[in-house]
């Protein structure tokens, strides 16, 4: 008896559809999937952020890290500015708002997770009346109020976790981009319809604080002269937030009128090192 | 402007995963029908032992062991398939061409010995490394079996 084995056949065992074919389709729809994934997330975090306590963002905030406060003459000062504000707001007892500052020029000022809210050297020396800088703060205040951090988080973290389930186990890099790791409080991105909510929150606070809404323009005014001035010292804070110009525009048809005689309405800042500060 | 350089990388890994991830195999692929051809005299059986009337000269262990790699896009591909189930297309070719290297090592092996057919043929598998978060690295195919020479 004779014996042989046949040759094999190169496609029995070996698929003839072009792999490019393939990880066309595949890749479609993980990202449809994804997308609707995420779109659901997304949808649904600010009835569930409802439900989630103050307490527990204050505790997350100090697992991801957070710095102490630093006592200091500008810290008191602001703290006690943050408090003031906070008493109008109408807010649960549960949030407190702990105020940082940084001896950096930086010119911004950020809320976030657990009411941290950080002032740097750079903004707060730069505005003339407590009126301006008690705008910042009541717009930072605002976000914190409007629990728009964890909310942030939550995009983020929808982002994330739908990534990682979907592309998990090969990209990490894609992981990481959207939970980031200790950068995560500091770049929280707010929508721009928090920001604009933050504003009118603000607003209506300051008025309710010193009976009148005058001063608080001179914040937009500085925003909008330095992005006239220099685009590349912009922060990554005031390129989400809504355009200068425009935030001026609203504020100004809220004050309708009643604040040109400034100065005898405005108190003046006692940190203002003039608006060239730093 | 705001460049994404992580979204980048990855697209430049997979690009090179599939540039030479596909140039392998072809080359590879090309490389072991023309060994298959060379080496067909030497048969190879799933019997355990040879019919009764071989004239059994000597009989030896013979083996050929081979480690395939998996590449970047391909194992994206696997990645994407896990969601959707089905044919893994991508690891399919991977391991038919670990496990017919391995045959043609075992056979180049039984070759230098002057064998003439390979009887009692089995196979192993095993993953050498699991890359990050578990994902196949490379596979391992080993081939072994009884070499026979019978004049």
């Amino acid at each position: 008896m004779k014996y042989q084995n046949p040759r094999i056949d190169n496609d029995i065992n070996v698929v003839s559809e072009h792999p490019l074919k393939t990880f066309a389709k595949l890749l479609l729809m993980a990202t449809l999937l994804a997308l609707a994934i995420i779109v659901l997330l997304n949808f649904s975090i600010p009835y569930v952020v409802k439900f989630i306590p103050f307490k527990f963002e204050a505790a997350l905030a100090d697992r991801f890290g957070m710095t102490k406060i630093v006592p200091s003459k500008q810290q008191s000062y602001l703290q006690d500015l943050a408090d003031r504000i906070l008493a109008q707001t109408g807010a649960s007892d549960e949030i407190r708002i702990r105020l940082h500052y940084s001896d950096q020029d930086t010119v911004n000022a950020y809320a976030t997770l657990g009411g941290n809210v950080f002032f740097f050297k750079g903004l707060v020396e730069k505005l003339k009346s407590e009126q301006a800088l008690a705008m910042v703060m009541a717009h930072e205040i605002a976000h914190i109020v409007n629990r728009d951090p964890i909310k942030a988080l939550g995009r983020g973290l929808s982002t994330a976790i739908a990534l990682s389930a979907i592309f998990g186990s090969s990209d990490n890099a894609l992981i990481r981009r959207f939970v980031g790791s200790g950068e995560t409080l500091t770049t929280l991105k707010y929508t721009r319809d928090h920001e604009a909510r933050a504003d009118a929150d603000g607003y209506d606070w300051i008025n309710r604080l010193y009976g009148h809404g005058c001063g608080a323009e001179e914040l937009f005014v500085l925003f909008e002269r330095m992005h006239s001035d220099d685009e590349s010292r912009l922060t990554q804070i005031f390129i989400t937030h809504p355009y200068a110009s425009k935030r001026l525009q609203r504020i100004r048809e809220n004050q309708a009128g009643a604040c040109s005689d400034n100065d005898s309405k405005t108190n003046a800042n006692p940190l203002y090192r003039g608006s060239d500060a730093g | 402007m705001y460049i994404p350089y992580d979204i980048l990388i990855i697209i430049a890994f997979l690009m090179l995963g599939y540039g030479f991830g596909q140039l392998a195999e072809k080359k590879h692929y090309r490389s072991i029908r023309q060994r298959e051809t060379m080496l067909k005299d030497i048969l190879i059986f799933g019997a355990k032992s040879p019919p009764a009337d071989w004239p059994i000269v000597t009989s030896e262990l013979v083996h050929g062991n081979v480690v395939v790699s998996v590449d970047y896009f391909k194992r994206f591909l696997f990645s994407l398939r896990n969601i959707f189930g089905g044919r893994v297309e991508a690891y399919e070719s991977l391991i038919d061409r670990g496990r017919r290297e391995a045959v043609l090592r075992m056979k180049q092996h039984a070759l230098r010995l002057n064998s003439d057919a390979i009887f009692n043929i089995k196979f192993e598998t095993s993953a050498v490394s699991r890359g990050f978060s578990s994902s196949l690295g490379s596979v391992e195919v080993f081939a072994y079996g009884t070499a026979i020479k019978t004049s």
